[in-house]
């Protein structure tokens, strides 16, 4: 069998850790509005957490997720309160208060927990194979946790009444307040969610990959990127363009080097944000 | 206080700072002895990236946090231009290069060399200004594809071992020659410290001329800037590109005076640092830029011996403070602070507006 296989498949598992790291983001930029430049370190707290719950406490993988998940959800929660609250829809303000709290908590955690990287043990050992190319087990986990935070996330947002209620504000805020809509409590939750995704995010992708204080920032570029080209708001165009950004660095790292793929993607995001400045799967807005 | 009043206070006020600031750097080599002078002048030619960024961010309104990028490249190429100017550097001879490729032939003229510096961030500013910059794209999404520009230049200098020096950077770069040798420390002091007033003085008259008062107006509303007539993405590349060169030189400065640059130079780090010491000194006035970038910079000298560690925490925790606190900056506060005088007082409040 040639490369190319295995590099759509390894694009694939790409994908699926990049869907899982924008999906907060989605929520937070896509439907808040909100440009959010501690999303990485959302995922760095997630990530810490997991390997908290899973190597210190010595609790099973699953708490280390659903104690991520919630660590990250209510730390998002007591931030937006605190922070972002104050500056709605002024982007300025929210990247330099945002970008202030990424490097506190990168500090912090430099500050309890060392710079030295943490080690979260896979939970599923082993690989599998397909045809002649050997896959890691865990790589399976990393796809179904991505559809499942998918799937989830869109039914919330299209079948509940709190989705409905963060459509109705986003469509039109003093409306939607006017209607007896608790606008700054559902902001609130939905950051918290956001961050909650974030967290979650981290704690299932820790044990492949380094856990270290500054491991925000190379998440927050890949999560910003993933989410411009598929149309800030659309969960599906953001799962279709995580798969169109891992495939093609995957599969043009296949044949030249990692850089130069890193470069072609980031000119062809940069194309597509001037010729589709609303994203490539966005539907059309008024 | 009437309107022209209260805008003289304030020109005499930045007036006042500005000389005082000036005094500080002109005579600070005086005290300090020959390596402290040195860190001056490395922040000096930060200095000038600082003021870069206000005429993008403070006069127009344009937040790149990929300001580095052309700042790096600047350092960059004045860097392997000083070294090949001396024959095959090492760090080219350990990657198995002998003769030196045909690209790089003219970086050996040393006026060629300050030229590329300069043009090479310039154009590239050009190319990605005229995607990112024609209006239909949301000020945001500049301001991020900014950030993952410095991102990828960052990789790819790290990865371009051959003719970067990669994660090591490129070291053994002489002081600038302006007349033919190598200046001393404190000649290269002041000849920085010239380089930043110049830039300061370049960039208060864009701001008090014709252009200035258009980028004046898309910064407070793009849209009726477009309706009255100008062609503002034409305005705003200008501009970007314009900037671009200031931060080039300040580059290509500050290679020359800590005598080696790493792949952190063109960074978000370093972008972000910029907009962090304008925010803090107070952004669209020139003067907070310039204080801004002086006093994190000293801060951040005089706080490392105890603090370590903790000093980028205190940068997070001054940023948003001042961000909550005082969104025009330290310098802008100061600027536009106004006491009730006893006379005003007496007059029933004397806030005529």
């Amino acid at each position: 069998m040639g490369i190319l296989p295995i590099q759509l498949m390894n694009g694939l598992f790409a994908a699926s850790t990049l869907l899982l790291c924008s999906l907060g983001m989605v929520i937070i930029f896509g439907n808040m509005n909100v440009v959010n430049l501690a999303h990485g370190e959302f995922i760095m707290v997630g990530a810490y957490t997991a390997w908290f719950i899973s190597a210190v406490a010595r609790l099973p993988f699953v708490a280390a997720v659903a104690g991520a998940a919630l660590v990250a959800g209510l730390f998002g929660a007591v931030v937006e309160r605190v922070v972002i609250k104050r500056f709605y829809q002024r982007f300025e303000e929210t990247l330099l208060a945002t970008y202030a709290i990424s490097i506190i908590m990168t500090q912090i955690f430099r500050l309890g927990f060392s710079s030295m990287k943490k080690i979260v043990e896979l939970p599923v050992r082993g690989g599998f194979e397909i045809g002649s190319m050997t896959f890691p087990k865990y790589n399976l986990v990393i796809v179904a946790a991505a559809a499942t935070a998918v799937g989830f996330v869109c039914l919330l947002f299209y079948k509940t009444p709190f989705g409905r209620r963060v459509r109705a504000i986003r469509q039109n805020r003093n409306m939607a307040m006017c209607l007896g809509i608790n606008a700054s409590a559902t902001d609130t939750l939905s950051f918290g969610l956001g961050c909650a995704l974030a967290g979650l995010a981290g704690a299932v992708t820790a044990p492949v990959k380094i856990v270290f204080p500054a491991m925000g920032a190379s998440y927050l570029m890949d999560s910003f990127s993933t989410v411009v080209v598929g149309g800030v708001d659309s969960f599906i165009g953001t799962a279709a363009s995580s798969a169109l950004i891992s495939e093609s660095t995957s599969v043009l790292g296949g044949f030249m080097s990692e850089v130069y793929a890193q470069i072609i993607v980031l000119v062809g995001i940069i194309l597509i944000l001037r010729f589709r400045p609303s994203g490539l799967f966005a539907k059309e807005r008024r | 206080m009437g309107g022209i009043k209260k805008a003289r206070l304030i020109f005499t006020r930045r007036a006042g700072i500005n000389a005082l600031i000036l005094a500080f750097v002109a005579l600070y080599p005086v005290a300090a002895g020959a390596y402290r002078t040195d860190v001056l002048a490395k922040t000096l030619a930060l200095v000038i990236l600082a003021l870069s960024v206000d005429l993008l961010w403070g006069y127009t309104g344009i937040l790149s946090l990929g300001q580095a990028v052309p700042f790096g490249l600047g350092a960059y190429i004045a860097a392997i231009s000083d070294n090949v100017s001396r024959g095959i550097p090492d760090y080219m001879v350990t990657y198995g290069i002998t003769q030196l490729p045909a690209a790089f032939m003219p970086l050996t003229v040393p006026a060629v060399g300050v030229a590329l510096a300069v043009a090479v961030p310039a154009a590239l500013s050009y190319l990605i200004g005229r995607l990112l910059l024609s209006g239909r794209v949301r000020g945001v999404f500049v301001s991020l594809i900014t950030m993952a520009v410095a991102n990828v230049a960052t990789v790819y200098i790290n990865n371009a071992q051959k003719f970067t020096g990669g994660s090591n950077g490129i070291g053994d770069i002489t002081r600038p020659a302006p007349f033919g040798h190598a200046l001393s420390i404190y000649g290269n002091y002041y000849f920085v410290m010239a380089a930043a007033v110049l830039a300061y003085a370049f960039c208060y008259y864009i701001g008090s001329s014709r252009l200035g008062r258009v980028l004046g107006a898309i910064r407070a509303n793009e849209n009726r800037a477009v309706f009255i007539g100008y062609r503002v993405s034409d305005y705003k590349v200008f501009i970007y590109v314009v900037s671009a060169a200031l931060a080039a030189i300040a580059g290509m400065l500050y290679a020359r005076t800590t005598g080696m640059v790493s792949p952190a130079v063109t960074g978000i780090r370093l972008s972000t640092l910029a907009v962090i010491w304008v925010a803090v000194g107070g952004r669209g006035n020139l003067t907070g830029a310039v204080a801004g970038c002086l006093a994190l910079n000293g801060m951040e000298r005089f706080a490392a011996g105890f603090l370590g560690d903790a000093w980028e925490l205190a940068v997070g925790a001054i940023l948003l403070l001042i961000v909550f606190f005082m969104p025009d900056g330290v310098i802008g506060a100061v600027l536009r602070f106004r006491p009730l005088r006893p006379a005003a007082r007496a007059k029933g409040g004397g806030a005529g507006g």
